[in-house]
This record gives structure tokens, sequence and C-alpha cells, in this order.
């Protein structure tokens, strides 16, 4: 029986550890983005604040929170500050299933069990895509409380996306679910520890979830909501200093977000990369996750792993941004009706026939 | 209860994507446009009012102020109209100098085009890639006459300068290199999905329509007319040139992006001949030190600037000071255009289409 | 040299810059339109027909239309203050150019202040924006034009800045939006 202590106190402190690190990450991926873009643009990008620019996160902070907030005369106050609120919250409680090492990286600490993952619920990967439709309306409620006719646009393409996106977004993975036999993201992990990674049977499944997440994060070449040409800011043009922020760090806990997602059931979560040599030599995955240390050493190799592939995937999000046009309203609706959900559901169809195929042929 | 309203919107003055002080009054049905009104006027500084009071040759500087992107083919435009007006004939080696200096101008304004639309668009990354080259293009003015936008680098008669030591060479050298980076341009762009549905069949405009509408240049050329003034009305030496008029056929907006990809490297094929065939020789005739013009003279002189038929209208009235001065500024005709290239796209098509009409407000309020 | 307010061509006689050159247009239009026409010069081998004011628009239409001259591209259409004008005080002035044949022209309609000229953008639409400009800076009226607003001064502005006789210099408070 668990005490109340092990139940409640150990999961708040790791969220809070969790937060922090995350704003911390959420600063440094910023620099991070002016660099690689600046990088592939054959410019510099920020290199004044501090060695390498590398005190220009903090910097921006800085001048976010003593910036002056201006409410609109005519905006609903409520909803207004309510609005950025809810798109960081539902980002942040997004990362509580996310695991970052393996169950033998399980500490104890004064008779304490801290496992590395603030709570493995069945429904893991549900949770997630719920609450992650939660986040848009604090979008669409940004835009409308704004009473401002550029905003307003901006809101309303983006109930659009959220209702076209979430339906692809939930499908995509289904596939990848039907062959592990489970939602939970730790249980999703320990299956590919077992077999291989879902990446090699579900190609098209990560193609279809990635992009969904990118246009569910309204991010280039979905960045409709925002695109700054047409819509000046889209949702946030009213928004500044704290509030502005607020959007900015719910954007970018996002797309850590679907890119852990897309490392944890996809890429092998905190497993090794190994480029398939541990079917040959079981000794190399075992020795590149820390197997011949304690549960210290399991939780940092774990962790350095799953960082590594996040990072990755998140630098797709970067290389899609520096490449491409961004995409019309109406066409984006076609994308996501006519291409994606005809497809998620042929792969789901597919996928089904192919268990059932390889079933018989075991049996 | 529950009524649908169109939604009237203000873009512009002051919008990111205007590409100045343009304002359009759009009606939007969703984000479909119903209705567009562009506004303009908020530059307007009087120049051919400003004109009147001035010599002749004190107006050049004013010109740079028009199409402050393609200076050179304001300056070259009203120069060529005051000579027509007197008759007066600039040397060969004048004539050449200008020739190259306008295609010059003309690749630097095409870059800078390619890098607003596409940024328009959402392509970020290609703005900072043209902008390496149009930096080349600029620091070769530069080194010409000292400026890198406002130019005031034609003379009545001639060129004020001639060419610097090794100026040859650099302008050869940057036209050597200037085909790889085109193709590294199209290779982002040119096949790109997303490119292209958000190009194709935007801002349709049949030929006739076109020029009923007083679209020219490469807004024109991309509906299939090749009306080029370069070619018509040959001025300076184009037509001891050799080069191609790119032409459209389907008039839209991705059509009208491939004429003006290809006028920039038709655009290098005239200078690498010009800098060839460079006659020596004087840059500078014989012209009075007070440039008067009889009562009763009257021209009007067209080049193909950038961005469409740049013409001068001289009225003199025997004094050293022009009667009148009336500049056709293609921005302005193209602009007039946009409502009916608009006609029930939506608004992000607004932006492109700004992009492939290609204006710069300097030009169209003057 | 030359009256300097008429604007009447009063250049040296002989001058070669004013010799005549062969025009189809203007050919076809004295052939067709032949009580239209008042008047051809010419000018840097440009000729430039002086029309009766009322018949632009038709001559115009004319000159788009004829199959030899096609005078498909009005390349621009501006007005001039002549304040002691022979023929009028405001002129107004439409380059024409032929994309089919090549041919450019001048053609010139005189008018006087309140006296509208016939619009011709219902001939070419280009010719919207233009006259509302020439409206806006000089003045003239067009009868027929769609919608004949000032297009870049401000609405309320008064004056047309391109007339001769608009001060040149002014004190604050002289126009009530210069303050």
């Amino acid at each position: 029986m668990q005490t109340f202590l092990e139940a409640f106190l150990v999961p708040a402190i790791q969220a809070v550890v969790v937060v922090l690190l995350m704003l911390l990450a959420v600063a440094y991926i910023t620099l991070l983005e002016r660099k690689v873009i600046a990088f592939m643009q054959v410019r510099i990008g920020p290199n004044r604040v501090g060695p390498r620019g590398l005190l220009q996160p903090i910097a921006d902070v800085v001048k976010l929170l003593l910036k002056e907030d201006i409410v609109p005369a005519k905006a609903d106050r409520f909803v207004f500050w309510l609005a950025p609120i809810l798109v960081t919250m539902t980002a942040i409680a997004a990362l509580a299933v996310i695991p970052w090492a393996g169950t033998d990286a399980t500490l104890h600490v004064l008779g304490y069990e801290i496992r590395p993952v603030i709570t493995d619920v069945n429904v893991g990967i549900i949770y997630v895509l719920s609450i992650s439709s939660i986040g848009v309306f604090g979008i669409v409620l940004g835009g409308w409380a704004s009473h401002s006719k550029y905003p307003l646009l901006g809101g309303l393409r983006s109930a659009a996306q959220m209702i076209s996106y979430e339906v692809p977004l939930g499908l995509a993975i289904i596939g990848a679910l039907m062959i592990a036999e489970t939602a939970s993201t730790v249980k999703i992990v320990e299956w590919q520890a077992r077999h291989t990674w879902l990446f090699w049977l579900q190609p098209v499944g990560v193609l279809l979830f990635y992009i969904a997440g990118v246009a569910e994060n309204n991010r280039a070449p979905f960045d409709l909501p925002e695109a700054e040409s047409e819509l000046v800011a889209g949702f946030h043009t009213e928004y500044s200093g704290m509030k502005f922020a607020f959007f900015f760090l719910g954007e970018y806990i996002s797309m850590i977000v679907v890119s852990a997602l897309v490392v944890t059931i996809y890429f092998g979560g905190w497993l090794p990369i190994t480029f398939g040599l541990g079917y040959l030599v079981p000794a190399i995955p075992a020795a590149l996750s820390g197997a011949w240390g304690g549960p210290g050493v399991h939780l940092a190799f774990g962790v350095f792993w799953f960082a590594l592939k996040t990072f990755l995937v998140l630098y797709v999000y970067l290389w899609l941004r520096a490449t491409f046009p961004r995409y019309r309203y109406d066409q984006l609706m076609e994308v996501g009706w006519k291409f994606m959900i005809p497809v998620s559901l042929a792969w789901i169809l597919f996928t089904g026939v192919a268990l059932l195929a390889f079933d018989a042929l075991a049996a | 209860m529950f009524r649908t309203q169109e939604l009237e919107i203000n873009m512009g003055p002051q919008h990111p994507a205007t590409h100045g002080v343009l304002r359009l009054l759009l009606t939007l049905d969703g984000e479909t446009i119903v209705g567009m009104k562009p506004i303009i006027g908020y530059l307007h500084r009087g120049v051919e009012k400003l004109s009147e009071t001035r010599t002749y040759p004190q107006i050049i500087p004013y010109t740079d102020r028009l199409d402050y992107v393609a200076s050179f083919a304001e300056n070259h435009s009203y120069v060529g109209a005051v000579e027509k007006l007197l008759g007066i004939d600039p040397p060969p080696r004048a004539k050449y100098l200008r020739v190259i200096l306008a295609e010059f101008q003309r690749i630097a304004s095409h870059l800078l085009w390619l890098a607003t639309h596409a940024l328009d668009i959402g392509a970020m990354t290609i703005f900072l890639y043209t902008f390496r080259e149009r930096e080349k293009i600029l620091d070769l003015f530069e080194a010409y006459c000292g400026a890198r936008l406002t130019y005031n680098a034609v003379r009545i008669g001639g060129m004020p300068f001639d060419l610097p030591d090794g100026w040859v060479d650099a302008a050869k050298r940057m036209l050597d290199e200037f085909p790889v980076r085109l193709q590294q341009y199209e290779t982002l762009l040119t096949n790109n999905r997303i490119w292209r549905k958000r190009t194709e069949g935007i801002g349709v405009i049949d030929a006739d329509t076109a020029l009923a509408w007083g679209l020219t240049g490469p807004s024109l050329r991309g509906s299939g007319i090749d009306y080029d003034v370069r070619k018509h009305l040959p001025y300076e030496v184009y037509d001891e040139l050799d080069f191609d008029v790119p032409v459209g056929e389907r008039g839209d907006t991705y059509d009208r992006y491939l004429v003006r990809m290809e006028e920039m490297r038709q655009s290098r094929r005239i200078i690498l001949q010009a800098l060839e065939n460079l006659p020596d020789g004087d840059v500078m005739t014989r012209v009075p030190k007070r440039i008067k013009a009889p009562a009763g003279a009257e021209a009007y002189f067209m080049t193909e600037s950038p961005r469409g038929e740049m013409s001068v209208y001289l009225q003199a009235d025997g004094s050293d000071k022009p009667y009148r001065v009336r500049f056709r500024s293609p921005s302005f005709n193209n602009l007039q255009a946009l409502p009916v290239l608009s006609k029930g796209h939506m608004v992000a098509d607004v932006i492109a289409l700004i992009g492939t009409i290609d204006i710069v407000l300097g030009c169209v309020d003057r | 040299m030359a009256d300097e307010k008429t604007g009447t061509p009063e250049e040296q006689p002989g001058d070669p810059r004013a010799a005549e050159v062969p025009s189809v247009p203007v050919d076809r239009l004295r052939a067709a339109m032949a009580e239209s026409v008042e008047e051809v010069r010419y000018w840097a081998g440009v000729p430039i027909v002086r029309v009766r004011r009322d018949d632009v628009a038709r001559v115009l239409e004319f000159l788009r239309d004829d199959p030899d001259c096609r005078m498909n591209h009005l390349s621009t259409l501006f007005a001039t203050h002549w304040p002691e004008g022979e023929h009028g005080t405001l002129e107004v002035t439409y380059c024409l150019y032929s994309t089919v044949h090549g041919h450019l022209l001048t053609v010139k309609a005189w008018t006087r202040d309140e006296e509208p000229v016939p619009s011709v953008a219902e001939v070419f639409p280009v010719a919207d924006w233009n006259e509302r400009e020439a409206y806006d800076l000089v003045g003239v009226r067009f009868s027929g034009h769609p919608d004949l607003a000032r297009i870049l001064l401000p609405d309320d502005w008064e004056g047309h800045p391109l007339r001769k006789d608009y001060p040149l210099e002014g004190k604050p408070g002289d126009h009530k939006s210069y303050r």
C-alpha cells in the first residue's frame, strides 16, 4: 500500500524538476533554433550576449519579463489572461507520462521509490493526445478574446486546424499500438527493447504522426494561425510581455512533447542507438545502456539516449521551418482531410491484415 | 438571431507584407475575398511638382527616390527622355555602360523581388540567399558611383564616370558564379510542391485583360505577350545585343515567377555580351552648360525597368526647367490590376499577388 | 524663343526634331475621323495629334480597334495646366502604343476648368487611376468616370497642386491639415 507521500509528494517533486528543466530546455531551444536556422541561411545568428550568444535566452527572458503588458481596451480580460496559461499548462501536463529511462533506473532514496517517469498510466498515449487537444483551445480563446480582427482570423484558422489534424494524429499511432498491444508509454518502449524499434514496422505511421504533430503545434509549414505575412502575428498579435512569453513557451514545450512522443513510440525511447548491431553482438546495446552500473548509471544513460533522439527529431522541426513555404488555409484542410486521414485509415487496415497474416504463419 | 457578416479588414498601411505603405481595404467572407480597394498616396512626395521648379540636371536625384530598389532604371529613363527631347546622342561607350548597369540593376531588383515574394509565402531562407548575391551587385554599383541604393549615376549626354580599374573582372566573377546560385534558388522553389500549390492558378489574368489594365513588364509577359520595350522600341544598344524575352503561358503567379527567373539569366547574357563588346572612348558628349529645350518640344521616352515599362514624358517651355514632367511608373499601373487579379482568392493569396506584381510604393505614389 | 505661357508650338521653323514622320495611325485617323482631328505635329519622331475634346473616347476606341492601328496599350495619361493656353487651360495627353504593329502616338485633348473630358476608362481600364490622378493633381474633370475621387492626396485636400497657380510656399494655417 502506497503512502500518501509516495503517491503525491514524490511525483510532485519530480514534476517541479521536470518543469524547471523544461523551462531551461525551451530557453536554449530558442537559441538553438536561431543558431541552426542562421547556419542554414548563411548568417551567424545571435552572438552578442555572452560567449557565442549563450546568454541570449536569459536576456530574452529578462526582456519579456520587463516588457509592458498591454491588454487591448475591448479585450475580454479574463479569457485574454486565461488563454496563454491554458496553452502552457496543457503542454507541460502532457510531459507527465513521458518516460526518460527504463524501470531498471528506479532510484530508492530514503525508502521512497523514484521512478524515471512521473506517472505511468496504462492509457498514457491517449492521455497526451487528449491533453494536447485542450491546448488548442488556448489559441482559439486568445484569438477571440483579443477583440481584434487579425487575431480573430488566426484563432478561426487554428480551430479548423485543430479539428483537421487531431484526427490523423490519433489515427497514425493506432498501428503502433496494435503491434505493441499497449497504450502505456513505458510498456511500448519495453516492447521495443524486446523486439525492434516500431519505426521499422511503422514507417508510414511515424511520418503521418510527425506531420500531424507539426501541424498540431502550428509550426512551419503549417504555421497558419500565426502566419506573419498575412495575419501580422495571428492569434498573439495583441499579446505582449509575459503573456506572449507563455504562448511561446507552450509552443516550444508542445514541440518537445511531440518529439518525445515520436521517440517513445517509434524510436525506442531511452534505448541506445546501435544501428542493428544488437542482433549480432548483444553486448553492445547492453554496454551502451550502462547495464554494467547501478540504477544511477542506467538513469544517466537512458536520459542521454532519450535526449539525443529527442533533439534529433526537434532538429527536423527547425529544418522544415528553414526550407518550406507556408500552406494556404484551404490547402491545409485539403492535406488533412483528403490525404492524411485516408492514408492513416489505410495504414491501420494494412497493419491489421499484416498482423493477422503473421499470426497465421506463426501458428 | 444568428447571421453571417462580411468582415472588413484594413491591410496596411502598416503591415509586414504590404512592402511599404500600401493600404488594402479588404472585405472578407471567411477567408475569401469579396472586395478589395487599394488606397495609396501615403508616400506621395510630389516629385512631378518638384521637378517643375528644378533645372533638367537637378531632377536626376529625384528619380532615384521613385523606385528606390531600381533607381538606376529611373535615372536612365529620365535622362533618356531629356536626350530624346533635345536630340542628344551619348557616346557609344556610355550607351554600353548604361546597358550593363541597367541589367545589373534588373538582376538586383529581381533578386529582391524573389526574396520578398518567397518570404511572404513563407519560405524565409531564400531571402538571405538572394541578398548574398544582391550584395555583390550593390558592391559593383558602389565601386562604380559610390552609392549603393540611390545612384544618381546617369548624366544628360552620357555617364559621369568611366569604369574603375578591375571593375570588369569583378563583374565577370560575379556573373560566373551567378548561374550556380540561381540554380540553388530554383532547387528550393521551382519544383517545391508547396510553392507550386501557392502560386499555380493564383491571380490568373489573360493577355488582353492584362494589357487593358496596363500591366507591363514581367507581370504582362507572364500572360504570354512578348511586350518588352528593349525589343519593341530598342533604346541605347539593345538592338545590337542578342537576348530572348521569356513569356509565360497561363498568366498565373507561377508563370510570372518563371519569367522573372529566366529574365535574370537573360540579363546575365546581355551583360556578358556588352562587356565583351565594350567600345573605348569617352563616356560624356558635349552638352550645353545650361540645358534648355524649345517651347512646344515634348518627348516620351519608354524604358523597360525591372518592374515594367518606366516612361517619362517631358514638356518644355523654352526655359532651363521642364514645364511638366510625367513619370509613368510601372508599379502604379500594375497595382491598379490587383483587385482584378485577386477576385475570388483568399487572404493568403493577396500576399502572393502583391509579390507577383512587384510594386514599390515609392514608385506608386511618386 | 517662345511664348512661355501658352505652350503653343513655336519652335524654330526647320528644326529637324519637329520633322514630319510617316505614321499609319495618323493616316487612318485622318481618313476615318477627319472631323475629330484638329491638328497634327511632330517632335522627336512621334506624331502628336490634337483631337476634339468630346471625341477623345471615340478616337481612342477607334485607334484600339482599327486593324491597321491596334493601339492596344495606353501607356500613360496625364494632364498639364496651361493658364493662358490657346485651345484651353487644361491639356490631357494620352500616350498610345501598339504591341502588334509598333506604332507610337500621342493624343491630346484640350479643355477648360469645369468642362469635363470624356473618360476613357471604359475603353482602357488602366485609365481609371490615371484619370483620378489627373483630377487629383491638376483638377481635370472627367465625365463618365466610375469613381472620380482623389487618389494620391488626402480626401480633404484643397486645390490641385500641379496647377501653375498653386502656391509653392505657405505658412502654417494656410491649409487646415498643415499645422
